[in-house]
């Protein structure tokens, strides 16, 4: 297993778990594109997050619909987003509880896997 | 190219913590270098620019927000001062921009949904000094008592529930003063030198849950206690008493030798923390430095000592031979009354054939009678019981 290049020393942390189980992600539009699963520092290569490197380097999942409800209650920016489901799995990295929500995990990808593939959209609206 | 808007009126900022976070923070507080606190949220996601809401919170307000007393509709619809900043800030590098609203003007779908609250939990007491620290400084003994109530999340305590909490604490030192000074009997007032020399005044209350601190009100100095005042030596052992509540033999042990009012009053502690407390340690400190002590109680074993309190029993026995008139009971209930000049002994037949148990209700009788005394722990009135052993017709 390895990963991407520009990710930081000792990341992965050490505490993180190999990636597995069904998980949430929203969409920027209404279909599934590579661009969905882009991490923000790909996104932005040199952009200040004032946050640990690691941590951006990573993807937000949720293991369940309420949890993304929860956060789009809150932040009106993430409301109407669709929402695709996928299951992980060992070869597809690792991940970790981050934050106070219980079910967000930030996962971190391989270098290898293909990000999207195993993710379908959710037909139900993503609203609340 | 920063997250943060750089050279602007909002001033250098810096993330304290982030509530919401997907990919990056999405709802988060920070603070500049002047220590002017802003909670944001991120309002629009545009392909050239992020859209940011900003107001200004006072670390009070701000406490209340993150502990769940104002939901987060409301931390940024009514604002402290009236004014929301609406921050765009560019993925490329060009300066963000600022604008300065009335939040009474912004836009509504902007707001997160009413009745959202971030309920963590938070410290909006200071935190106390340390009691040694307190002791030595105005030369008292100091007690810090260390609550964690049940659902809270600020730090602050139900006034009922903290209130009954201390009177408990009160009365447990006053009886443990009663109790080391090796005083006679457990009931009555407490003498009025014991009860103001284990009398504990409220001197502040701070963070960590909640916090109390007590300290004494008198200094009173006791000769038969060699080194100790009254209440160092009530609260050695009320330390003790604490630490070995863990042990059951230990705390049947220590107990053992206890006044009935001693073990009624920590009882009636006991209760109270079971009822309101999910942890509780207890400390305190001499001015001398030498006298210190700590003790937790968990609530297993608050479970435990009230079991073994409202359970236990000492029972003692004694005979006596009485000359009365038998006014009650007969061979079917195998009950019987007695009544001397003086008592009624009132109970039950043991030890008489029941077929040979025929009394005559106004007759005389000796009377053989078992009288049996049960003390409950935690009781401070024994019960008797009597049961009829042998009786004899006099006339």
């Amino acid at each position: 297993m390895t990963w991407p290049d520009h990710f930081p020393e000792n990341c992965p942390p050490e505490e993180a778990i190999p990636a597995s189980g069904l998980v949430y992600r929203l969409l920027k539009d209404d279909h599934i594109q590579p661009w969905d699963f882009l991490s923000h520092r790909e996104r932005f290569p040199n952009k200040n997050f004032f946050l640990p490197e690691c941590q951006v380097c990573g993807l937000s999942v949720y293991l369940d619909i309420e949890g993304v409800r929860k956060m789009q209650r809150r932040v009106s920016s993430m409301r109407g987003k669709k929402l695709c489901y996928g299951t992980l799995t060992p070869e597809m990295g690792a991940m970790k509880p981050t934050g106070h929500e219980i079910s967000h995990r930030t996962w971190w990808p391989t270098k290898e896997c293909d990000r999207s593939a195993p993710f379908s959209l959710v037909k139900a609206p993503a609203e609340i | 190219m920063s997250y943060l808007p750089q050279n602007t009126s909002l001033g250098q900022l810096e993330i304290l913590e982030v509530y919401e976070f997907y990919d990056r923070p999405l709802l988060f507080a920070c603070c500049n270098r002047a220590n002017t606190y802003y909670l944001v949220v991120l309002v629009q996601e545009v392909d050239e620019a992020d859209v940011w809401l900003y107001v200004a919170t006072s670390p009070k307000r701000l406490q209340h927000i993150r502990s769940g007393g104002i939901d987060l509709h409301d931390a940024f619809a009514e604002t402290e001062d009236g004014i929301s900043y609406i921050v765009t800030q560019p993925h490329n590098e060009v300066q963000s921009k600022i604008e300065v609203v009335s939040s009474g003007d912004i836009n509504p779908a902007w707001l997160p949904y009413p009745q959202e609250y971030l309920n963590l939990p938070t410290e909006t007491l200071p935190e106390l000094d340390s009691v040694e620290r307190r002791a030595v400084q105005t030369q008292r003994i100091h007690t810090k008592l260390h609550l964690t109530f049940r659902d809270m999340m600020r730090t602050e305590a139900p006034v009922e529930a903290l209130g009954q909490a201390l009177v408990n604490f009160q009365k447990l030192v006053r009886a443990t003063g009663d109790y080391v000074l090796g005083r006679e009997g457990s009931r009555g007032k407490t003498p009025e030198p014991i009860a103001l020399a284990t009398e504990l005044s409220l001197v502040g209350a701070g963070s960590g849950s909640f916090e109390v601190v007590l300290a004494e009100v008198e200094k009173t100095p006791q000769p038969n206690l060699p080194g100790l005042s009254i209440l160092e030596a009530a609260l050695v052992e009320v330390t003790n008493l604490i630490k070995d509540t863990g042990d059951p033999s230990q705390f049947s042990e220590r107990i053992k030798d206890y006044q009935p009012r001693l073990t009624s009053r920590y009882l009636d502690l006991l209760k109270v923390l079971r009822r309101h407390v999910t942890e509780t340690t207890i400390s305190w400190a001499s001015p001398d430095q030498e006298q210190h002590g700590t003790a937790e109680l968990k609530p297993l074993a608050i479970e435990s000592a009230i079991s073994y309190l409202e359970d236990v029993e000492k029972v003692d026995h004694d005979i006596v031979i009485v000359t009365g008139e038998f006014i009650g009971g007969n061979s079917r209930t195998q009950r019987f009354e007695i009544a001397t000049e003086a008592e009624r002994f009132v109970g039950t037949v043991e030890g008489i054939d029941p077929d040979k148990y025929n009394p005559t209700i106004g007759s005389k009788y000796e009377a053989r009678i078992r009288k049996i005394i049960k003390q409950r722990a935690a009781s401070e009135e024994p019960t008797v019981d009597y049961e009829l052993l042998k009786l004899r017709l006099i006339e």
